[in-house]
């Protein structure tokens, strides 16, 4: 019998979020196919490109970035033309951009879904916190995330577990370092408290992921597979029956006469050509990405609004030395958080912020400074070893608010596949600049808390690699391009995921949730087709 | 490549001092980079490596070499630290400073992520010395050699830092 569709479910994009999506998706007995750009690279060759690079900072530098498949190390593949330059690192890969990430799993608390209603900025979402919880369980699960449950998040309900929750971690968090310890007692009595960061980079074995044992290198890459990436659930959605096809770009979604989603199109870096249809259709290629593919294609954009209310988390950074040696580079990259804003009326006035500590090895920066300052000889010996066991630095996030004049949009320039590149317009909003004071305020006490000798302590805002609210899902459909349940409000088999969808973007990394909507939006794909 | 290493070996075994095509690195440089990082000899397929990139960044570094050797032996000094009590002139501790940050970083030009290339370029990851001074207490980035959770106590010896 001839088939009607090439698969049930057709997904774009094989990084965290479409594995996820294609994982569940199979798993519920659906046949899929999942289209990426990139290609399949074992660890072991990223491991040898970033030990073969003297670029060790340069987190896309172990990765392939190619005419047909462009990441943001093509410089003028992500073109500005704002006031603030608004690029965020990312690959083109199986697994995508979590092959270098430091493994930030936190959920969204309860505020930040009903942002205009308690604060009056910014948007609310179309759908609460407790409706995302049970898939905020589930993409825990799905990940493994080593956390605290007995912890508050927001930094406003002292001895609560906030965010509320159905269960425990799978796992239990990490133990801090002694830096963090050390950093943790000397900030307490100025009534700052340093949660745990919930991760996954994992505390135990899990799904066959082994430990972490303090690599120091969960970016650019884990050796060891101990951080989680979307290339696990890439390979687990193909052993559960999706097929997987890499060096194939999308560049048309295309409508049928019923208005539906009908087929996609993609072209192969070989000159190879292919039209897949499906009865439905998951897009997950990325913030930048996706909105692209659709305003190339003429879907979803009814509203206007894809592409725009673009987000990222902005924030400041500090370096100092501490008075004593506290060791920075033992165990994973970075850990723990300090919320003195994250929640509360201030929320109403700027921006909300986060603050990390960073927890990697700094011997290359603190060479690069002594030599600069003519430190030689066997001074240079004495002095790295004492710089880098006082070097701390710390980075905060601010949210931002979605603003339909942030956007992404296909660019004037083409890729080898005759793809354009992508520009952004990004300005940063009085909103986000007034948590400037307080976020200096509070690294001020964090290095006289140290005694410190500050390093560098910038007024200046630079971005993360954060996108959110691209895709931006709501209530109405004339200002939002999908509903909460990540569907688009012009094509009903046509489910546009990934944390582009976030409405608001809150200070903490916005993957998990963008997971846990990911997994939901696949349920209520399965009940469909 | 293979065929100049084994003509080099043929030479050696041969007892015949090696001509100025030869491959190898200079041993001029050799001793200046032991010299100038108080440690033994580098690897010789490293220093040739290292040599070759540093000549090409800069085509007079072989003459810079000589200068350095000759303010080194005029001198007097036995070791790095007895030349830099003497005051070196700002061109001898700039051609210091290079072999010394090729050594330590572990490559050669300048490192500048915020581009998209620069003129960097690797001669050893593991074999940094930046890397020595803190071997006790933190790993080399990519494998830690650490047992889960090791980061939670100081590393042993730390009163002494």
């Amino acid at each position: 019998m001839a088939q009607d569709h090439d698969a049930d479910v057709i997904v774009i994009g094989s990084g965290t979020v479409g594995s996820n999506a294609a994982y569940e998706l199979a798993q519920q007995g659906k046949s899929v196919i999942i289209l990426e750009a990139g290609v399949r690279i074992p660890r072991w060759k990223l491991i040898q490109s970033f030990r073969n690079s003297p670029r060790r900072t340069d987190y896309n530098g172990p990765y392939p970035d190619e005419p047909w498949a462009h990441t943001s190390a093509s410089h003028a593949y992500v073109q500005n033309d704002g006031d603030f330059a608004m690029v965020a690192n990312f690959l083109k890969l199986v697994g995508g951009s979590t092959w270098h990430w430091g493994g930030a799993t936190w959920r969204f608390i309860p505020d930040d879904f009903k942002m205009k209603s308690t604060y009056g900025v910014g948007r609310d979402w179309p759908i609460s916190y407790d409706d995302l919880e049970p898939w905020y369980d589930r993409a825990e699960y799905e990940i493994g995330v080593a956390g605290n449950l007995h912890e508050d998040q927001s930094g406003t309900r002292p001895g609560e577990t906030w965010p509320p929750r159905s269960r425990d971690f799978p796992m239990p968090a990490q133990k801090n370092s002694y830096m963090l310890d050390t950093f943790a007692k000397a900030i307490g009595p100025m009534g700052y408290e340093v949660v745990a960061e919930p991760s996954a980079m994992m505390s135990g074995s899990y799904r066959g992921r082994p430990g972490c044992v303090g690599n120091n290198n969960c970016a650019p890459v884990c050796p060891i597979g101990a951080n989680y990436s979307g290339v696990f659930h890439a390979d687990l959605a193909v052993e559960a029956g999706c097929q997987l096809i890499t060096g194939a770009t999308v560049d048309r979604i295309e409508k049928g006469p019923d208005g539906r989603i009908a087929s996609v199109r993609y072209k192969s870096s070989d000159g190879t050509e292919g039209r897949l249809s499906a009865k439905a259709f998951v897009l997950a290629a990325h913030g930048y990405e996706s909105p692209k593919l659709m305003i190339m294609s003429e879907v979803g954009n009814s509203s206007d609004m894809v592409g725009r209310n673009l987000m990222p988390h902005l924030g400041l950074g500090v370096d100092f030395f501490a008075a004593e040696a506290v060791w920075p580079g033992r165990g994973p990259i970075q850990q723990g958080a300090i919320f003195s804003h994250r929640d509360g009326a201030s929320r109403a006035r700027h921006s909300g912020i986060k603050h990390a500590v960073n927890n990697f090895v700094p011997n290359e920066a603190m060479t690069k400074r002594l030599l600069s300052q003519g430190v030689l000889g066997s001074e240079l010996d004495r002095r790295i070893r004492h710089d880098s066991a006082r070097y701390m630095s710390l980075y905060s996030m601010f949210e931002t608010l979605p603003d339909p004049a942030n956007r992404v949009q296909p660019g004037p320039l083409k890729d080898a596949l005759g793809n354009p590149n992508i520009r952004l317009t990004y300005a940063a909003d009085g909103y986000c600049r007034g948590a400037i004071d307080p976020c200096i305020a509070d690294f001020t006490a964090f290095v006289q808390a140290m005694d410190g000798e500050t390093l560098n302590m910038s007024r200046e805002l630079a971005n993360h690699d954060h996108i959110m609210g691209t895709t931006i899902m709501g209530n109405d459909p004339t200002d939002s391009v999908v509903d909460g349940d990540c569907r688009s409000w012009d094509h009903d088999n046509l489910f546009v995921v990934g944390t582009g969808n976030l409405p608001s973007s809150s200070v903490v990394n916005p993957t998990l949730t963008a997971v846990a909507l990911g997994i939901r939006a696949a349920d209520t794909i399965a009940k469909e087709v | 490549m293979l065929a100049t290493s084994a003509l080099a070996g043929l030479a050696a075994a041969a007892g015949l001092r090696p001509g100025p095509a030869a491959a190898g690195p200079s041993p001029r440089f050799s001793a200046l980079s032991a010299f100038a990082t108080g440690r033994g000899a580098p690897d010789p397929a490293l220093a040739e490596r290292a040599l070759a990139q540093l000549m090409a960044l800069d085509p007079d570094f072989g003459a810079k070499l000589g200068a350095l050797q000759s303010a080194v032996d005029a001198s007097g000094a036995a070791d790095i630290d007895a030349f830099l009590a003497t005051g070196p002139g700002a061109a001898e501790r700039e051609t210091l400073t290079t072999i010394t940050a090729t050594w330590y970083l572990g490559y050669t030009g300048t490192a500048d992520p915020s581009k998209e290339s620069d003129d960097a370029t690797l001669v050893t990851y593991r074999g940094a010395l930046m890397w020595e001074p803190t071997g006790s207490a933190t790993p080399i980035p990519t494998y830690s050699q650490h047992r889960q959770n090791y980061w939670a106590e100081p590393p042993s010896g730390i009163d002494a830092d």
